[in-house]
Parts: structure tokens; C-alpha cells; sequence
């Protein structure tokens, strides 16, 4: 099943002099479960590539559909609707609400919805993050680490069929980056998860199931065995 | 670059936005302050002017003097004019009489016009010989007279004959008792009046020199020439005017205009330092980013105050300009309501104690309310500038309660309540303002009861055109007032929302991402607006009440008597003046989150 079905689709910025095409009639399908890493050097388009999946920018052309729906066909209020419940975020720089505490923080797409939070859930995920004791805490007072994996754990919560992460791991030591790999590796298989994953580290797209890459603008599919390939 | 202050004015353009409202609330402080004591001084110019055209420009009267006294007085280097002067029949109730008509005999100087311009001679000259003297236009209209003409006064000893030298305008006292003036040189006086008049009987008007200390003079002639201060008394009006007065009621008006000026800067200050710490917050990567470099945090202290001091090069001649525009506005809105009254306002002049006080206290306003944003800028960890976790400068301490109610309501409410001191600083200069536009209501109430005393036919009036000169300023004074707490309030309310919004941006944009829709962000800046209203609201009326009641004690009822009434009307005004700022300063950051690229909000 596709959860994941981008067509030809173009992004440009700015006019005249000044515009860039970040995409370039890019096409790819993820399935379900899928854990796909997206490579490329700075200023491809990785991060143009992941926030068009996201509905957080609008494409000039093209179509996306998640989960068969068509994310541009829909209005604002139900696009964003749809984003809370369908699509995790994971961002290099953690981004987690100052005013609310570790739990609080991954509930948080919950009570936006208004729903009640299933609190063996809950404790499963703040079991898995290793974050039991921190429950109480504000974000300031976590490391980089704990609070990606609060950020992790506020993806997983409602279930989403796609998870997408822009360097997840680019504030983060060579330790709590694999502690962040193996957190995502655990999601897609556990979890059936969807995943599309941007990294700069060619050490942790060693356990992904599909590499791709972005040059200017272009979509390459690498494949599966991309490792072999690389080295 | 010589120094890492010298950044400032390179940076300013970088900064502009996160600057723009501090720099505003620095314009309309120095604007407020600057009219006021602007204002203040055009209405005592114009006063000034008035009182010398109604009693004349002299400061200080002496009675019976000798000659002696009079001559050291008249010598003294602090006496720009002294003129001598006597009258018989001035309560024109004797039988002082030409062709029948009451007349009422003076005796004084030639330097009397200098010191009451508002008589002049209309024809001839003063009189030069004894025997010779001024009479009033009346009677030249009603006898026919005309300069060089015999006139004969009928005196209860006897008949005085006079040539007439020339012709002075009447007072309005001679027109309103429909009698005749007659008026005539000390020697000539002093000749008619031998027997019955003692050169005692004199007073002697002194205007004194420019710049002169008026109380000190009068003590040291008092003490030098050894005359009682029983018989000294001053030009009250004209003294007071010039702030030298030693009358305790004028002094009091200044002390009330003195305190008003000190609450509009008190407010000003709350405006300037709510706005700078915002201005502060929204700038937490940037201080960090200067403290990797390796600045010290007296460094970046001394950065944020001297950016400040940066902003007034232009903030305060801004200020300066609305206020003598606004001034010379309200000057010939003055003039043009109340004529006769206002006519001696200046045209176009530019008040120099507004423009002195408005810069001072601006300034000194801009240094106080920089201290605490400078501190805290000086107090962000290097750390920040790195961290994706901004706004941690007034981050709250503890977390939001989101168990009871909707998560966005929730946070809008902690937004405004997580942060105690923020709350406190906001909330307080809400109350600040109802405190300020509840005390200074009392003066409507003041106004109606004072003005009762004002009605044309009420003793002591002179006429219809006074009492309606004084209810317009007294008016424009209360009402100009009232209307500037308002404004201060409502800008203050719509400048905290924004900067409060402002500097969340980077917050509403990762929630956004995350899921949060326009409308629920809308309910937390809504929740957030009104936890504010609501606590400015609570704490304007629950000390501005009590301190209503003592105020209407002390101004009204001990004057006047009556009972305390609960101001309902006021309350009324401010908290609709309030609520509909609130609203409006929704609008503008609920504008911005829906216009807000989510991706580069985020990736600021
Ligand atoms: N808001 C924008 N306005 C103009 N150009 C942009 C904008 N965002 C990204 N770009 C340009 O698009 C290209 C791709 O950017 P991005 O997707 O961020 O690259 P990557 O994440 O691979 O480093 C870059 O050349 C970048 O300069
Ligand atoms: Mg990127």
C-alpha cells in the first residue's frame, strides 16, 4: 500500500535574477512501513523536498498525495487537520514547546485534537524513550538528546502512517544519534511506520530500507543496497 | 570600528522591526510630556499677558511709603518702574461731580501706562503742569469736550478747575458705573488734595527688572528701608504667572501639573520597559550570538542602554515636533472658542520649558526603563544562540495546566500568567492608566461644582465671555487629560499584545507544523489578551476605587459637601476604551500568524 505518492512535483523561489528552482519534476512512492533516508548537499533541496510531503510549503506544481488524499485539494483548516493526524515532524532543531513539560510536549498533537491521551500509550512511549523520570521537566532543563526523543515521542503519538525528520540527529552527538536512529529503525518495523528521513551522515543510513538523493533540484532513487554502492 | 558599540547603528537597520514599538513608545512619551509642560506654559504665557492687560504689569504694591522710601525704592538697581498712585472717590459714592455726573479723581506718574498698558491715551499728552489733567473718552463723548477745554469738579470742599491736557480710554469699572475719569499728575493731587490728602495716602506701583528673584527683592527692601510686610502686596496673577508667587494656592496648580507630568512619565517608563523587554526577548539569539563571540555580560548591558540611548537621536525630536504642533493645535482651538480671553495665547511660539522637560524626562525615562531588559539580555547564556529553543529569556518556570482545560486556552492563559513578573509589569500599567483616568474623572465633578460660582450673573464675574473662557480651559485641561490616559492605555494594550505575540512567532510556527490550526492560535493570543484585560481591569478598579473615594473626599465633599457616588460612567469609559483595544490588538498579530510561512518561521 503507497503511503507516500509524490508527482512531478516543482518548486521554485523568488522571479527573474533571483529564482531558484529548489525542485525539478521530482516523482517517488513510499510504502507502508517504509524507512526511506534522503541524502544530498546543502542547499539541494532535501529540506524544499520534505516540507512540500509535509504541507508546510506549497508547491508550484505537482501533486502529493498521503495516504491517496490530496493535500493541495484541501482547505487550510482541514489540510492542518489532516497534518496533525497523519504526519509526524521531527526537526533538526528540537522545537518543543518551552511552556509545557516532556509529557505534556508528546501529548500534545493528542490535545490538539481534543482527545483524551491513552495513558498505557503514554507510558509505553515515554518507556521506550527512556524518559520516565523526565516526565515533569521543562525542555530547558534537557539535553539536546532527551529532548529530541521528547520531539520523537511527540511524532509517535498519534499513530502517523508518515513520519518525516530534517536532520533529526545534526544537533546531536555521535551517541544520542544512534539512540535516535535506533528509535526511528524501532518505530518504522514496530510500528509499521512511514518514514522519510533526511541526513547528512552517511554512518546512519546503514539500517534504512531505501536511499535516495536530492542534486539540484533532481531526485535520484538509489535503492536499497545503496551501502555497497557507496563505499 | 574603533569599539563593538559602534555596531549599534549598523545593526539598528537589522533590528528595525524587533525596535520599531519601543522607539514609538519613546516618541509618545517624550510627545505627552513635552505638550504638557508645553501647554502649561503657553496657558501661564497667556495668563501672564492677560492679567497684566486686566491689572496691570506691575508686581508688587507698597503702601504708605514716605517720601524717603519711595525715593530709596525708586533708586533701587532691582526696580524697573515704580509708579506712584493715589485716587479720591474711587468707590464713586462721593459727591465728586462734573456737570452731575459721579467722577472718580486720580492722581499718579507719567510711568503708570508702562505698568497698565491696557489704558492709553487716545488724544494730547500726559499732563506736564499742575493744573492740567486726563479725562475719560465718556466724558469727551457725553460733555463734548476736547482737549485744551476748562473742566470744573464739584468736590464736597469746594470747586477744582482743570484744563483738559488730553483724552484716555475709559476702564470698564468707569463704563459699567457710567461715570467719568479724571486724572492728573502726583503734584497736581497733591496741590488739590492739600488738606485732606497726606503724600502717605500714596501707593507705589513696582514692576521689577527681568529675571530678578521677586521674594528675595521684597525681603531685602523690607529689611533695608525698614517698611512692614503688612504693607506689601502682590500681583497675584501676574506673579503667579511667572512662578514667583508666593500664594499657596497658585502653587498648588503647579505641584497638580508637576504630579500629572510625573504619572505620564511613570506610564511612559511602564510603555518604554514592557516594549524593551520584548524588543530583548525577541532578540535572545542574537545576545547569545554576541556572548559566544566573547563579550562580556557588562558588555551586552552596556550595549542594550546605549541602544537605547541610540533610539532617542530620533525618537525625542520626533516627540518634540507632535508636541509643538499639537501645541500650537490647541492654541488656536483656545483662541477660537474663548477669543477675547485667549487672544494674548502666542501664535506659533515654542514653549521652552516643554521642549527642555519633554527631552529631559524623556531621557532619563529612556535610562530607567532600560535597566531591567539590559540585565536581562546581559543574563542569556551563550548557549541560546546555539539551541533551537528560543523565547527562554521569559520562559516560564513551571508548566501550563493543560489537564482541565482545551490545550489552546491553556496556553494562551500560562502565556500571560507563567511568567509572574511579566504578568505584574503588564497588568500594573493597565491598572495604572483606570487608576490614573479615575483620580484625574474627579476633576468633571470639581469643574461643575467650581463653575457654579462662574455664572455671569454671580458676584465678582465680569462677564459672560470670563466664565466661558475658564469652563473651555478648565475643560480642555480635564478632558485633554482623561483622553491622553486613554490613549496611553490603549496603546499600551495593543503594543504588549503585539510584542507578546511577536515574540512567540517562532513557538506558533512550530506549532503550527505540528498541527495547530489558525483558529486555536487565535483563541490563544485571545486567551492570552484577556488574562491581561482582565487582571488590569481587576487591579485599575480595585485600587483606583479606594483611592476615588479619598480623592472625592478631600477635592469635593470637604469643599462642598455631598456623598460619595461609585463612578460608574468612568469605569464605564475606561473599561470599554480597554476592552476595545484589546480587540484591536488582536487584529494585528492574528494577521501575522495567518500570513505567517511556516517554514521560515521556523527555520529563523
Ligand atoms: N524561502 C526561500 N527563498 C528563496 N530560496 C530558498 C528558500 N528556501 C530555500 N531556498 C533555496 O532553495 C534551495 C534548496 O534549499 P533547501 O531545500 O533548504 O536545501 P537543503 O535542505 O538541501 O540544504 C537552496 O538553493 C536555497 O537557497
Ligand atoms: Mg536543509
Amino acid at each position: 500500500m503507497e503511503i507516500v505518492e509524490v508527482q512531478d512535483l516543482c518548486k521554485t523561489y523568488g522571479t527573474g535574477e533571483a529564482k531558484v528552482e529548489a525542485l525539478k519534476h521530482v516523482s517517488f512512492t513510499l510504502k507502508k512501513g517504509e524507512f526511506a533516508a534522503v541524502i544530498g548537499e546543502s542547499g539541494s533541496g532535501k529540506s524544499t523536498l520534505l516540507n512540500c510531503v509535509g504541507a508546510l510549503d506549497e508547491p508550484t506544481g505537482g501533486r502529493i498525495l498521503i495516504d491517496g488524499q490530496n493535500l493541495f485539494a484541501m482547505g487550510e483548516e482541514e489540510r492542518t487537520i489532516f497534518r496533525r493526524r497523519n504526519i509526524g515532524f521531527i526537526f533538526q532543531s528540537f522545537h518543543l514547546i518551552p511552556e509545557l513539560n516532556v509529557e505534556q510536549n508528546i501529548i500534545f498533537p493528542l490535545l490538539l485534537d481534543h482527545k483524551k491521551p491513552d495513558v498505557g500509550q503514554v507510558e509505553e512511549i515515554l518507556a521506550v524513550l527512556g524518559l520516565q523520570e523526565r516526565r515533569g521537566h521543562l525542555p530547558g532543563q534537557l539535553s539536546g538528546g532527551q529532548q529530541q526523543r521528547v520531539a520523537i515521542g511527540r511524532a509517535l503519538i498519534t499513530r502517523p502512517k508518515l513520519i518525516l525528520a530534517d536532520e533529526p540527529t545534526g544537533n546531536l552527538d555521535r551517541k544520542n544519534s544512534r539512540e535516535v536512529m535506533e528509535l526511528l529503525t524501532k518505530a518504522s518495523r514496530q510500528y509499521q511506520q512511514t518514514i522519510l528521513m533526511i541526513t547528512h551522515n552517511p554512518n546512519l543510513i546503514t539500517s534504512v530500507d531505501r536511499v535516495m538523493q536530492v542534486a539540484d533540484g533532481i531526485l535520484s532513487d538509489l535503492g536499497g543496497n545503496v551501502n555497497e554502492k557507496l563505499s | 570600528m574603533k569599539n563593538y558599540l559602534n555596531l549599534i547603528p549598523i545593526l539598528a537597520k537589522i533590528h528595525r522591526r524587533q525596535t520599531r514599538m519601543t522607539r514609538w513608545c519613546i516618541v509618545i512619551s517624550v510627545f505627552l510630556i513635552a505638550a504638557i509642560f508645553g501647554m502649561a506654559d503657553m496657558f501661564l504665557q497667556s495668563q501672564k499677558n492677560l492679567a497684566v492687560m486686566q491689572d496691570g504689569a506691575w508686581h508688587v504694591m507698597f503702601r504708605e511709603l514716605n517720601e524717603e522710601q519711595t525715593m530709596m525704592l525708586a533708586a533701587r538697581p532691582e526696580v524697573k518702574t515704580l509708579t506712584r498712585y493715589a485716587a479720591a472717590n474711587y468707590a464713586l459714592d462721593r459727591d465728586y461731580k462734573v456737570e452731575g455726573v459721579q467722577t472718580l479723581l486720580c492722581g499718579y506718574d507719567e510711568t503708570f501706562f508702562a505698568l497698565f498698558p491696557s489704558v492709553s491715551i487716545l488724544e494730547g499728552k500726559f499732563p506736564q503742569e499742575t493744573g492740567q489733567a486726563l479725562v475719560t473718552e465718556g466724558m469727551r463723548v457725553r460733555l463734548g469736550v476736547s482737549v485744551g477745554d476748562e473742566v470744573e469738579v464739584e468736590t464736597p470742599d469746594g470747586v477744582l478747575r482743570f484744563q483738559i491736557s488730553g483724552i484716555v480710554e475709559d476702564t470698564s469699572m468707569l463704563l459699567q458705573a457710567d461715570a467719568f475719569g479724571l486724572f492728573m499728575n502726583t503734584e497736581t493731587y497733591l496741590s488739590c488734595f492739600r488738606e485732606a490728602t497726606q503724600k502717605e495716602d500714596f501707593v507705589s506701583y513696582v514692576e521689577f527688572v527681568p529675571h530678578c528673584r521677586i521674594q528675595k527683592a521684597i525681603r531685602d527692601i523690607c529689611g533695608q528701608l525698614h517698611i512692614p510686610k503688612d504693607r506689601v502686596s502682590e500681583n497675584a496673577k501676574v506673579m503667579g504667572a511667572m512662578m514667583q508667587s508666593s500664594d499657596h494656592y497658585i502653587l498648588m496648580l503647579y505641584l497638580i501639573a508637576f504630579v500629572l507630568a510625573v504619572l505620564v512619565a511613570v506610564s511612559g517608563m511602564m510603555m518604554i520597559l514592557g516594549s524593551m523587554n520584548s524588543s530583548v526577548a525577541q532578540r535572545t539569539e542574537f545576545f547569545g550570538m554576541m556572548r559566544c563571540l566573547g563579550a562580556t555580560a557588562k558588555q551586552v548591558r552596556r550595549y542594550v542602554r546605549m541602544e537605547a540611548l541610540f533610539w532617542c537621536l530620533k525618537a525625542i525630536p520626533l516627540g518634540l515636533l507632535f508636541s509643538v504642533v499639537t501645541v500650537w493645535g490647541l492654541c488656536r482651538m483656545l483662541q477660537i472658542l474663548a477669543p477675547k480671553w485667549f487672544s494674548e495665547m502666542p501664535g506659533f511660539g515654542i514653549s521652552l520649558p516643554g521642549v527642555v522637560f519633554g527631552s529631559m524626562i524623556g531621557l532619563l525615562t529612556v535610562l530607567l526603563a532600560s535597566r531591567r531588559p539590559a540585565r536581562k539580555a546581559s543574563k542569556v547564556s551563550p548557549w541560546t544562540a546555539v539551541s533551537g529553543n528560543a523565547d527562554t529569556v521569559f520562559a516560564a518556570k513551571r508548566a501550563a495546566h493543560t489537564g482541565r482545560m482545551r490545550v489552546e486556552t491553556a496556553l494562551g492563559l500560562h502565556h500571560a500568567a507563567g511568567s509572574k513578573k511579566n504578568l505584574i509589569l503588564l497588568t500594573s500599567s493597565f491598572a495604572f492608566s483606570i487608576i490614573l483616568f479615575l483620580g484625574f474623572g474627579i476633576g468633571i465633578d470639581f469643574m461643575r461644582h467650581a463653575l457654579v460660582g462662574l455664572r455671569p450673573d454671580a458676584p465678582g464675574t465680569v462677564n459672560v465671555e470670563e466664565a466661558k473662557a475658564v469652563y473651555f480651559s478648565f475643560a480642555l485641561f480635564v478632558y485633554g487629560f482623561l483622553a491622553v490616559v486613554a490613549l496611553i492605555a490603549a496603546f499600551n494594550i495593543i503594543n504588549s499584545i503585539a510584542m507578546s505575540v511577536a515574540a512567540r512567532m517562532r513557538q506558533y510556527g512550530a506549532m503550527r507544523a505540528i498541527g495547530i490550526s489558525i483558529r486555536q492560535l487565535q483563541t490563544m493570543v485571545a486567551a492570552e489578551t484577556l488574562t491581561y484585560l482582565a487582571g488590569g481591569l481587576a487591579e485599575g478598579l480595585l485600587l483606583g476605587l479606594p483611592i476615588h473615594y479619598y480623592l472625592y473626599r478631600w477635592a469635593i465633599i470637604e469643599r462642598w459637601g455631598g456623598a460619595w457616588q461609585m463612578p460608574f460612567k468612568e469605569c464605564v469609559v475606561i473599561a470599554a476604551v480597554m476592552i476595545a483595544s484589546a480587540i484591536a490588538a488582536m487584529r494585528g498579530p492574528v494577521r501575522r500568524i495567518r500570513e505567517m510561512s511556516v517554514v521560515e518561521t521556523i527555520s529563523m
